[in-house]
């Protein structure tokens, strides 16, 4: 069964000059368990087809169904929350908590609290190989590599079976870049979440079960 | 192709161009307001400055005051230690005058005035005089009339009995003092004529002499040419005839002219070159002209007396002649003002002897610079005491710029602000338009394009906003340049600090200068073009600004720079607001930092308000008022004539807390009646003749006589007004009261006599003395005349300042006080009635108050709060001011300049408080929402970023608010902690506006965290705002 399907979905937006047109009847699906890139040249769409698959936004027109279900007529923020996990290329981790925080923060937005909690992001930094000692630092004093596997982490905190990837590498050095990457091939492969990785990297396409491209605001799959 | 995109970029950042367009127009619209009011009103006040003449002048309030021809030894006395340094020295002071006076004489002119200081004295030849035993009188013939102004020749004289022994077949040259009696004919009375040169000569001046000749040579008398009775003829023309001539450096700042009371009328003023060569030049009244038929460029011989005995009529014997004779050329005729029909006027530096003593009262005169005239009264005003009274002269300069200066103040501070916000704005405008286009002119330099086509592209956007915003605002202002000024004047009028009426601040006349300011285009145009001008000139510094631009380093995200041990707190939204407060570090003590500050801003504010505040409280709590009645020229505070109903009813409107009044009888004193023994001395009573011309000489004697002043407060009777000591002593168990308080026995009055009459009459304290007064008794049915001598109980004595040895009684004696008072003579206590609620004396108190007369009356105010009411009522009843007739004649005057210049002068403090405190009550609101809103937008991305985790907006929402708020309020605490602790307990006011500041930034936080939280996610990660 298809955990995300997108139907017909359109989107723009008002620029200073201009509407653009972002995304133009967008059709496809995504299922556990797989590894999905969507590549194409910056301002393709990438990055907002997949905020819309997040529920962040919703589609102008069509339909972002989640496990069969619109989200358009779901809580968008318990969506997100409990559904959808986003991350994002420039991390976005909240700067004023430690590692750790950053990472039970979602949990607790869903009422898990306190030791359970913190345990449970150890556990987390520990599969996505950060160190335990890392734990206590803000955002500020780890590298980019290490931002992003908290940001990968935090994602996993939120329990969902949907991992949104917006060029999750893109801040990365290769190593880094190639180390994420496996980490997200693991997650979809071993414990059948469904990823979904925006980029622009076509040396991680091999890794992926599915490519989808995109152009102008439209999409096609990648016969392979 | 630089000018079409330079277009484009202008139509396609549409908004922000309209925006700028528009907030450069508002501004350069107000900056030119500003501006064209400050120019005008600055102009307006530099005309005012030409126009108004501002003098202080320095009069010794004598007993004698007005009298501008006497000589007052007290004067001389109190000038020793007078120190004038004291105002030539002060900044506001241009110059300092004092009098230069002499006794002239031009041959030719002749005076009718009643001023002639010996009108009606007479030296006369007179024969075939025969003694009437019935009516105790000569009659006789004016053989020949040598000086009089009333007698002539072969006319018959009637003669006192006591002038001498005249024989029948003799001839008499004599001198005295002629007048009329009730017959149509004329009187002839012995007088002393007191000539302090002749008498200092050891001569003295007999009455009569017999000059009987033996008419061998058909001869009947003979003139003794050399006799003394003679020089005195030749003496008397000259001082009748006298002109009083006046030198001065600056002849229309001198009172009169200064008061437009004299004006010339033909020629001119003198020039500074004649004030400096003292060339012999002179104004004259046009009397004199006219008199003499000399006109302009005509020239009178000029002679001028001085001795070394004081008193102008004392300056000229025939014996000692003229000190001075010039020709002076007449260079103006004044008009004819009767009491100065007599004056001459030439420049001080003539070679003119000036009278060795003082004539008149005036000390000196200043000229002060107008708009420092309120500060020099305030510090001259301890200088000049002890009778010595300043009195500032300002055309009616204050009541006209004083407005005008608060609105400059005014007009500069929003000009100033205008301008900071107008280059804040320009500024902006250029950071904008071209530092956040440095992207286009990267590009541009990399295309090749040159910095010259840059600078191009970034000026010609700009410049073409900027000119069209900035040449609009100019012409907009200068099209509603009238408008604002016809406001400006409306607003001057609203803007008068001072309530001039009554008071003595306000004793000149005044003159009115029209706001009619003259600004031409060119001004505004300037403004415009100064604008454009620094709008080009920031874009161009932006532009280049770009050119030296380098990328910035990778920017670290922000964050706490140490390791933290992770919190185990829940997971609420406090949780986050919690450790966002703790660990924000700089951030986070912007808030209270802010909080704290505005605290101490607004404790600054309220407590400066407080203190003005309290300084005009305590000012109107130790300030007691004084008014008087005077005379239109505001000179005379005694010798009035005082409607008692008018006096009665200024008291009635509960205004007024004291009240001191008086009124004079000619006195003649009859003797001792009673010892202070108690021994008891037969004393005759007052002899009524009942002869028509005994009767007639018996009045004249009485009316010649000192006064008997019937009053309720010694120290504000007439001779005491000014004076700041008086010494008086007392009978054991009596004082000052016994004037105020009824006698037991209303057929005994005490009284108090000067020093000099118990001297004359040997009179101790505790005697009993009889005089006799001239007095009408009214009755609602009749008026009576009547002789009346009464007993007075000597109970106190004072040492004289004037000249005349005048008894104070209590007011009662004269005057049925229980008209005006409800209890007997107080003073204290005003009654309760108020003007509001009105009075009305019976009809028969009406008539008896209508009937009687005060000649003097002063008052002080109740309450300094309502002294505008006390000013309303006066003008409502039609009391007249000094220089400004109104339907009543009696002109007061209230001593208010002080306390009007000191509470002006915190009104105006108080004034920009009220006008600007709000300004800044309303920016710091605005503070206060920006500063929340940009902490709060400042972290959007932390929302973001909660919100994509999946936060809810309450979450999102109080993790922002709860943070904000808490610092907020603990910034605010700490303040007034801080407050409290040192400057001890806020005020209401202050409470409340750092409540208004909480709720305002209350309302920031949340205004913006809505804004926030509507704003879509997407949107904010995707940096589209």
């Amino acid at each position: 069964m298809n955990i995300l399907e997108l139907q017909d979905v359109s989107y723009s937006y008002n620029s200073k000059y201009q509407k653009v047109d972002v995304l133009k009847h967008i059709d496809c699906s995504f299922e556990h368990g797989k590894v999905y890139a969507i590549v194409g040249k910056s301002g393709s769409g990438k990055t907002t087809l997949l905020s819309l698959m997040a529920g962040l936004d919703l589609s102008a027109s069509g339909k972002v169904l989640y496990e069969g279900k619109s989200i358009s007529t779901m809580d968008l923020a318990k969506y997100r929350r409990e559904c959808a996990a986003m991350i994002y290329q420039s991390f976005r981790l909240l700067p004023l908590l430690t590692v750790s925080e950053n990472i039970t923060y979602p949990m607790e937005l869903r009422g898990f609290k306190g030791k359970k909690a913190r345990d449970r992001a150890r556990e987390l930094a520990a599969r996505v190989a950060l160190p335990e000692t890392l734990l206590d630092r803000f955002p500020n004093m780890l590298s980019g590599g290490e931002q992003q596997r908290v940001g990968i982490a935090r994602a996993l905190s939120m329990d969902t079976k949907l991992l949104l990837a917006d060029e999750p590498t893109g801040n990365l050095d290769e190593e880094n870049s190639c180390n994420i990457i496996d980490i997200l091939v693991d997650l979809a492969h071993k414990d059948g979440y469904c990823v979904i990785i925006a980029t622009h990297d076509l040396s991680i396409l091999p890794k992926m079960d599915v490519v989808f491209h995109m152009h102008s605001g439209s999409i096609y799959q990648e016969t392979r | 192709m630089i000018l079409r995109n330079s277009i484009l970029s202008i139509i396609r950042s549409k908004g922000k161009s309209a925006l700028f367009t528009l907030l450069i127009f508002a501004l350069t619209l107000v900056l030119a307001l500003g501006i064209s009011v400050w120019a005008s009103v600055a102009q307006f006040l530099e005309s005012c400055d030409d126009y108004y003449t501002t003098i202080g002048l320095v009069e010794y309030m004598g007993t004698g005051y007005p009298d501008d021809t006497a000589y007052d030894a007290g004067m001389v006395k109190t000038l020793t230690s007078f120190d004038a340094s004291a105002i030539t020295k002060d900044e506001a002071a241009l110059t300092w005058e004092t009098p230069a006076r002499a006794l002239g004489y031009v041959d030719g002119f002749w005076r009718t005035d009643t001023l002639m200081p010996n009108r009606m004295y007479s030296v006369l030849v007179v024969g075939n005089a025969s003694y009437d035993a019935r009516y105790k009188i000569y009659s006789a013939i004016v053989m020949k009339s040598i000086y009089s102004l009333k007698s002539e020749d072969d006319t018959i004289l009637y003669i006192d009995g006591d002038f001498g022994k005249f024989e029948p077949d003799h001839y008499y040259l004599v001198f005295g003092e002629v007048y009329y009696g009730r017959s149509p004919l004329l009187h002839l009375r012995a007088v002393e004529y007191e000539n302090a040169v002749a008498t200092a000569n050891g001569l003295e001046v007999p009455r009569m002499i017999d000059i009987t000749a033996d008419d061998t040579d058909g001869q009947f008398f003979t003139i003794p040419e050399n006799s003394v009775i003679m020089q005195v003829a030749k003496t008397l023309p000259v001082i009748n005839n006298s002109v009083l001539v006046n030198g001065t450096e600056n002849l229309m700042a001198l009172l009169p002219f200064h008061q437009q009371e004299l004006y010339i009328i033909d020629g001119r003023t003198f020039t500074q070159e004649e004030y400096d060569q003292g060339s012999p030049v002179v104004v004259v009244s046009d009397l004199l002209a006219a008199r003499l038929g000399v006109g302009v460029g005509d020239s009178i011989d000029l002679s001028v007396a001085i001795s070394d005995q004081p008193g102008v009529y004392n300056s000229f014997w025939v014996a000692d002649g003229f000190a001075f004779q010039a020709p002076f050329t007449i260079v103006g005729i004044m008009n004819t003002v009767l009491d100065k029909s007599w004056y001459v006027y030439v420049p001080k530096s003539a070679e003119i002897p000036w009278s060795k003593f003082p004539i008149g009262y005036t000390v000196g005169q200043a000229v002060i610079r107008n708009e420092d005239a309120p500060e020099f009264y305030t510090r001259m005003e301890p200088y000049v005491n002890d009778r010595l009274l300043l009195t500032i002269y300002d055309q009616g300069y204050s009541t006209v710029a004083i407005p005008y200066q608060t609105i400059l103040r005014i007009a500069k501070i929003v000009t100033g602000v205008c301008t900071l916000v107008e280059l804040a704005v320009i500024v902006l405008f250029g950071f904008l338009f071209v530092y956040r286009q440095r992207d286009t002119s990267e590009t541009m330099l990399m295309l090749g394009a040159g910095k010259a086509r840059v600078c191009g592209y970034f000026l010609f956007s700009s410049g073409f906003i900027s000119l069209i915003a900035a040449i609009a605002g100019a012409a907009a202002g200068y099209w509603l340049h009238d408008g604002i000024i016809a406001l400006v004047a409306r607003a001057a009028d609203r803007y008068q600090l001072i309530d001039s009426r009554f008071s003595n601040g306000n004793l000149t006349t005044s003159r009115l200068l029209e706001f009619a300011p003259d600004l031409n285009w060119q001004l505004f145009l300037a403004i415009g073009a100064a604008v454009f001008l620094i709008a080009c000139l920031s874009c161009m510094s932006f532009t280049i600004g770009t050119f030296i631009h380098s990328k910035p380093s990778e920017k670290k995200p922000s964050g706490p720079k140490r390791e933290h041990r992770t919190s185990r707190m829940g997971g609420s939204s406090m949780k986050y607001t919690l450790l966002s407060i703790m660990r924000g570090g700089a951030r986070t003590t912007v808030v209270p930092v802010l909080a704290i500050a505005v605290v101490i801003f607004f404790g600054q504010l309220v407590t400066t308000t407080q203190r003005y505040q309290e300084q005009l409280d305590s000012i109107y709590e130790n300030t007691t008022i004084a008014g008087y009645y005077t005379d239109i020229h505001g000179k005379q505070i005694g010798n009035l004539v005082l409607d008692a109903y008018d006096v009665a009813n200024l008291y009635r409107t509960g205004q007024i807390s004291t009240l001191s009044a008086s009124l004079g009888e000619p006195y003649y004193y009859l003797g001792v009646s009673k010892l202070a023994d108690g021994t008891s001395i037969h004393l005759e009573p007052l002899f009524v003749p009942t002869s028509f011309f005994a009767l007639e000489s018996l009045e004249e004697e009485i009316r010649r006589g000192p006064n008997l002043t019937a009053t309720n407060d010694i120290r504000t009777a007439p001779e005491f007004y000014y004076s700041s000591t008086i010494n008086l002593t007392f009978l054991d168990g009596y004082d000052e009261s016994i004037l105020t308080v009824p006698t037991s026995d209303p057929r005994v009055f005490s009284c108090i006599l000067p020093t000099s009459l118990l001297d004359i009459h040997s009179i101790v304290l505790g005697d009993s003395i009889r005089v006799a007064f001239d007095r009408i008794y009214t009755n609602p049915e009749y008026d009576q005349r009547l002789f009346r001598d009464v007993e007075l109980l000597v109970v106190g004595s004072y040492e004289k300042q004037g000249a005349e040895d005048t008894i104070y009684t209590p007011l009662s004696l004269l005057f049925n006080s229980d008209l005006i008072w409800d209890e007997g003579q107080a003073t204290v206590s005003a009654p309760s009635q108020t003007f509001d609620a009105g009075y009305k004396f019976t009809p028969k108190q009406e008539y008896l108050l209508h009937k009687n007369l005060f000649n003097s009356a002063n008052f002080t105010l109740k309450d300094t709060r309502s002294l505008i009411k006390a000013k309303d009522y006066l003008t409502e009843y039609g009391y007249s001011e000094v220089n400004n007739v109104s339907s009543v004649r009696q002109f007061i005057v209230l001593k208010d300049a002080s306390f009007n210049n000191a509470v002006a002068s915190i009104k105006q403090q108080i004034r920009y408080i009220n006008t600007l405190y709000p300004c800044l009550y309303v920016l710091v609101g605005i503070i206060s929402i920006v500063v929340s809103y940009l902490l709060v937008v400042s972290r959007k991305k932390e929302f973001a970023t909660m919100r994509g985790l999946g936060a809810t907006r309450v979450r999102t929402f109080f993790s922002f608010f709860w943070e904000q708020s808490i610092l907020c309020v603990l910034g605010t605490v700490i303040g007034l902690v801080g407050w409290r602790c040192i400057l001890g307990i806020p005020n209401a006011l202050h409470l409340m506006l750092t409540g208004g500041f909480l709720i305002c930034y209350f309302i920031g936080c949340t205004v913006s965290i809505m804004i926030m939280n509507h704003t879509r996610v997407l949107t904010i990660l995707l940096d589209r705002d």
